[in-house]
């Protein structure tokens, strides 16, 4: 069951939100001004958030519905692996936007086997990372 | 003693240790493929390695509460709790939670200026 971080209502259609999610130039918006991303299923994407890189995927994206992100920390020995869903539901007055994780909780739903895979894919490209860390402080200075 | 900074904070690290071996996310998602397994039917799935071994993986899942076992007879059955996960997960998603409100603001603000706009 996803972990519902927080919910907002907004006083315009579903078609008029989504126009806040359909780009990468309206994501930086409100998401965050330093985010990259390749906007279509399987596209990467990476931002800056709390002091830490996430990086991922996207894994679904349904036009006024919802956009589903796969969600790694970078940075640790190991990566944080879950979801981040941005679910658009019509109300009377407008749009009720949703934000929530499911991290191992999405284990054998829908969607869990793309998550699993890009964990693996991050984790494959962390350690490419190290990697590159490694080589730099080895020849560096 | 040192308390933790941020309570549970430790207890979710030590979910994601145990959930960042890949041999126990597999006998998890056989579990929530399946509904309820024996030690035997998941060695079943792991031919390189011994039955012992995936007893081991199932105490450690069993300790952290992700797993429980029912006995049926002699032998003992093993499903997924996925309550444990979620409860697992709240102090993790915690420390979105502020951000994620002035991110939702925001977007608030961008949607509903566009319809005032176009009035």
């Amino acid at each position: 069951m996803p972990a519902v971080v927080r919910a907002i209502e907004i006083q315009a259609p579903p078609s008029a939100v989504w126009k806040w999610l359909a780009t990468p130039d309206a994501l930086r918006r409100w998401l965050s001004p330093n985010l990259e991303i390749d906007l279509r299923v399987g596209g990467a994407y990476r931002f800056f958030n709390e002091g830490t890189w996430i990086s991922g995927a996207v894994l679904e994206m349904v036009p006024e519905s919802a956009l589903v992100l796969s969600w790694l920390e970078e940075g640790g020995d190991w990566v944080h692996p879950a979801r981040l869903l941005i679910e658009l539901a019509p109300t009377a007055g407008g749009t009720r936007v949703t934000l929530s994780h499911d991290g191992f909780a999405g284990i054998g739903k829908a969607g869990w086997p793309g998550t699993v895979q890009a964990y693996e894919r991050g984790a494959d490209r962390h350690q490419v990372l190290e990697r590159l860390r490694d080589l730099v402080a080895a020849g560096g200075a | 003693m040192v308390p933790d900074p941020v309570p549970g904070a430790g207890a979710t690290d030590d979910l994601f240790k145990l959930l960042a071996d890949p041999t126990r996310r597999r006998i998890l998602d056989l579990l929530a493929e399946r509904g309820t397994l024996t030690v035997g039917q998941l060695a079943a799935e792991f031919p390189d390695l011994v039955p012992s071994g995936i007893s081991k993986h199932l105490m450690s899942l069993r300790a952290a509460g992700l797993v429980r076992a029912t006995r049926d007879g002699r032998q003992r059955l093993y499903r997924i709790d996925p309550d444990a996960l979620s409860t697992a997960l709240v102090p993790w998603l915690a420390r979105y939670a502020p951000y994620w409100a002035d991110a939702l603001a925001r977007l608030r603000v961008l949607a509903e200026r566009d319809r005032e706009r176009t009035r």
